[in-house]
């Protein structure tokens, strides 16, 4: 797949794992893992980046004598799922036209 | 592998990045392992999921910002200073601690400052502590916030009222949190200024639009004006910086003009959507790369010591003393390049191009050591060197006087107060040896007292 196509996906798909609640990484990727595969190494660059773009908040907690990031997601962060989920209309639209089914029914 | 062995071949690799910064990597992913250990895992099988050490090292190499422009790490000189900053930040937070808790004892430090009204036009002082081991901190330039978090540190700024602006200062020693700065901008104008004051300075117009963060070395601002904001003439961000405190910065300007005035700064790099831009006074020690789609850009008294580039898809690029040690490029698609370079011809080679007008310059000349490469696709090229060689080298006594008078070298105007005093100006390239003039001589035993006068060190 289009690597820069992916990356955006995968992007939204780790902002819906926070929209419930607020999450760290090895949860992100266990929530994700019957939907896509996810390691944390994919995973890091992902939160820095929506981090960088205000999508999501870090913040450090102790969990059992020991620091864990968690990361919040920002409204900024849900208007991007709601782009992803208006935009996804114009690529299906785009996808069955590449498919072909458009001439097809013709 | 173990844990640790990954933890110190992680270190080891990254050792190029600011401790904090790596700090804060591992931290994730050494969670990752205990988390996965938790869950039932041996600590080899924990470490192995997570994949190939050399992946997670692309990874998190692919995962800096800076990999969006040409990297360059911080200068290890400054990096001692840095530390030395922490340490001694350590030590404040210490005491900070103790002190705090005893002001604030019974409630939120955190609900106290974000709850605070900014409009009281009494500066106030806010300070906020919290535990832990890293000095990475993240906060938010909006007064009606419920929460903020910080991993530790200190953080005491100071919120600024200045008229319409409301915005905070940020002291000098809280600099060992970040040596660079990322500001992007939706819309309205920016200005940023270099100035004397020891502490940095970020003013808002509408500060509920921006959101101000500090981690990974950077202090992040991020603008975003709703729908509703009617557009200002006024800049909409003010950012006041201490001379030489900052190694890189970042501008990312949607609409809206951009200023830079005074500053010395490592770094600079600047990318505007539609806005003009004018740099003054402006010193990069390393590199300068400005990147418009429409709008003039216009440079007064701007050096690089390494590479300078200016390129604009639609507007006039104006030049008024303007030079560069490694080379200079100036592209526009529509526009012309005007103006003048610090140097005289003889410093530069150079291609200038032009599809569809005018030049005054002949096409490719190669003379002096400098490459220079001008471009327009519709428009002229009008370009003039500095008269003479020795214009752009201060000599030794006045360069003592700088900084205080108002001094002309001919090529560059030096006022009192700027950075500007941190031009190098001899070593932009080697300069012609002094003529040898016959010099008087008084003999005192056995010496002529006019090799001992300190021109002639």
């Amino acid at each position: 797949m289009d690597i820069q196509l992916k990356r955006g996906i995968l992007e939204v798909c780790v902002l819906k794992a926070l929209q419930r609640q607020d999450s760290y990484g090895y949860q992100i990727v266990k929530d994700l893992a019957p939907w896509v595969a996810l390691s944390e190494s994919t995973l890091y660059p992902i939160l820095r980046r929506m981090e960088a773009a205000g999508c999501i908040a870090e913040y450090p907690t102790v969990h059992n004598g020991r620091l864990r990031k968690y990361y919040h997601l920002t409204p900024v962060g849900q208007q991007r799922i709601t782009d992803f989920l208006q935009e996804w209309e114009n690529v299906q639209r785009a996808y069955e036209y590449v498919r072909g089914d458009t001439d097809e029914k013709k | 592998m173990k844990k640790n062995e990954l933890e110190q071949w992680l270190r080891n690799q990254l050792s190029d990045l600011p401790k904090g910064e790596v700090d804060g990597i591992l931290i994730f992913y050494t969670s990752a392992i205990e988390d996965r250990m938790e869950d039932g895992m041996t600590e080899e099988e924990a470490v192995q999921a997570l994949g190939d050490p050399e992946a997670i090292l692309a990874e998190i190499r692919s995962s800096r910002p800076m990999t969006y422009f040409p990297s360059h790490p911080p200068k290890s000189k400054k990096r001692g200073l840095w530390a030395a900053g922490a340490l001694l930040l350590g030590l404040g937070v210490v005491i900070a601690i103790y002190s705090t808790v005893a002001i604030v004892t019974g409630f939120n430090p955190i609900d106290k400052i974000f709850g605070r009204n900014i409009d009281d036009p009494v500066q106030q002082d806010i300070v906020q502590v919290l535990e832990g081991k890293e000095y990475e901190t993240q906060f938010y330039a909006g007064y009606d916030l419920e929460q903020a978090w910080t991993m530790a540190g200190e953080l005491r700024l100071e919120a600024v009222n200045d008229g319409d602006y409301y915005g905070y200062q940020v002291p000098h020693d809280l600099a060992a949190n970040f040596y660079n700065l990322y500001l992007e901008c939706d819309a309205g104008g920016v200005q940023l200024e270099g100035w004397s004051e020891p502490y940095l300075q970020v003013l808002f117009l509408y500060p509920e639009d921006y959101n101000l963060s500090c981690s990974d070395g950077f202090l992040w601002v991020f603008g975003e004006n709703p729908p509703s904001r009617s557009y200002d003439k006024r800049p909409a961000v003010r950012i006041f910086v201490p001379e030489s405190t900052l190694s890189e910065i970042q501008l990312q300007v949607d609409a809206g003009n951009l200023q830079i005035t005074g500053l010395t700064v490592s770094r600079l790099f600047v990318q505007t959507d539609a806005g003009n831009i004018i740099l003054d006074r402006v010193l990069a020690t390393e590199l300068l790369d400005l990147q418009a789609d429409a709008g003039n850009i216009t440079l007064q008294s701007v050096s690089s010591d390494g590479d300078l580039s200016v390129q604009v898809d639609a507007g006039n690029i104006e030049l008024n003393q303007v030079d560069a040690m490694s080379s200079l490029s100036f592209i526009t698609d529509a526009g012309s390049v005007t103006g003048t370079l610090a140097g005289p011809s003889s410093r530069y080679s150079w291609e200038a191009k032009v599809d569809i007008g005018s030049s005054n310059l002949a096409r490719q000349v190669v003379s002096g050591p400098v490459p220079l490469y001008l471009q327009t696709s519709i428009g002229s090229i009008d370009i003039e060197f500095a008269s003479k060689d020795q214009s752009w080298q201060i000599p030794v006594e006045q360069q003592a006087q700088i900084s205080s008078a108002t001094e002309d070298f001919g090529a560059v105007t030096v006022e009192k107060g700027t950075s500007i005093a941190s031009f190098e100006m001899t070593s932009l390239s080697a300069p012609p040896s002094p003529p040898e003039a016959p010099s008087p001589s008084v003999w005192f035993f056995g010496r002529n007292l006019f090799d001992l006068l300190p021109w002639n060190w």
